[in-house]
């Protein structure tokens, strides 16, 4: 069993339930092959940096899963037919995976979900149970840019 | 006169020189992630070309890391292949 990060996009334009039923509908399908969701995320609909099909915008999912390669072919296999999923990417993250520590860590992530509103009181506990997860969660538009918005300026303005 | 060659050069090259670290060494905090565009658009021109390292200054390890980052995002359209002109 190994460990894939597997990001796809789906367009943007339609409605919100049938975005919601194609991930039910995959994240159930990784069941099936005998894959674990770890965990589900959806970042929403976001600009692409070029047009993908004609496409502007897509809605963005990153499934974390524990499975066997062969999920990864089918998974990928469905995304390639589905003509809804403009992009997917699939990450490798850990070659071996210990089961017990996953039954955890998906204990962890169910707890986050009713943490997460205390949690902008008090940082802390469940940030080190999961450091990746909130990792991805919310580092990415907010935080990080107004603690280096004055580092980088320093980088560029060096090449030129 | 070789001398005083040599005496130019270091000169020209003090004026220049500018200490640069990895900027991934020093902010622990910082990560190297596909998936966190806002950090990776700093080690990309506005072209979308990715720095060398000579001129951001990071380390061989994180350069590397960082070339598969972008790479990797823009597969996924979190990064652009290439900005056109104008």
């Amino acid at each position: 069993m190994k460990r894939y990060d597997i990001i796809f996009i789906i367009q943007a334009d339609l409605p919100r339930e049938e975005i919601e039923s194609l991930i039910e509908n995959y994240r159930s399908s990784v069941g099936d092959l005998k894959g674990i969701p770890i965990k589900v995320e959806k970042w929403g609909a976001k600009r692409l940096a070029y047009r993908v099909n004609k496409q502007i915008r897509g809605f963005y999912v990153l499934f974390d899963v524990v499975g066997e390669p062969a999920l990864v072919g089918e998974l990928e296999r469905r995304f390639k037919y589905d003509d809804k999923i403009l992009r997917y990417l699939t990450v490798r993250k850990a070659d071996s995976v210990d089961l017990k520590e996953i039954e955890k860590e998906i204990a962890g992530t169910k707890e986050e979900k009713t943490e997460e509103a205390r949690e902008a009181a008090e940082p802390g506990e469940a940030e080190k149970e999961n450091p990746r997860a909130e990792d991805s969660n919310r580092k990415r538009p907010g935080r990080k840019k107004a603690s280096e918005e004055a580092k980088p300026s320093e980088a560029t303005t060096g090449a030129e | 006169m070789a001398y005083t060659r040599s005496s130019e050069r270091r000169q020209e090259r003090r004026v220049y020189h500018r200490r640069k670290v990895c900027r991934f060494c020093t902010d622990s905090n910082m990560k190297i992630d596909y998936k966190d565009p806002g950090t990776l658009k700093y080690f990309v021109s506005e072209r979308g070309k990715i720095i060398p390292r000579r001129i951001t200054g990071n380390c061989a390890g994180h350069q590397r890391e960082l070339t598969i980052a972008v790479k990797r995002a823009r597969a996924i359209a979190l990064l652009p292949f290439a900005v056109s002109e104008s």
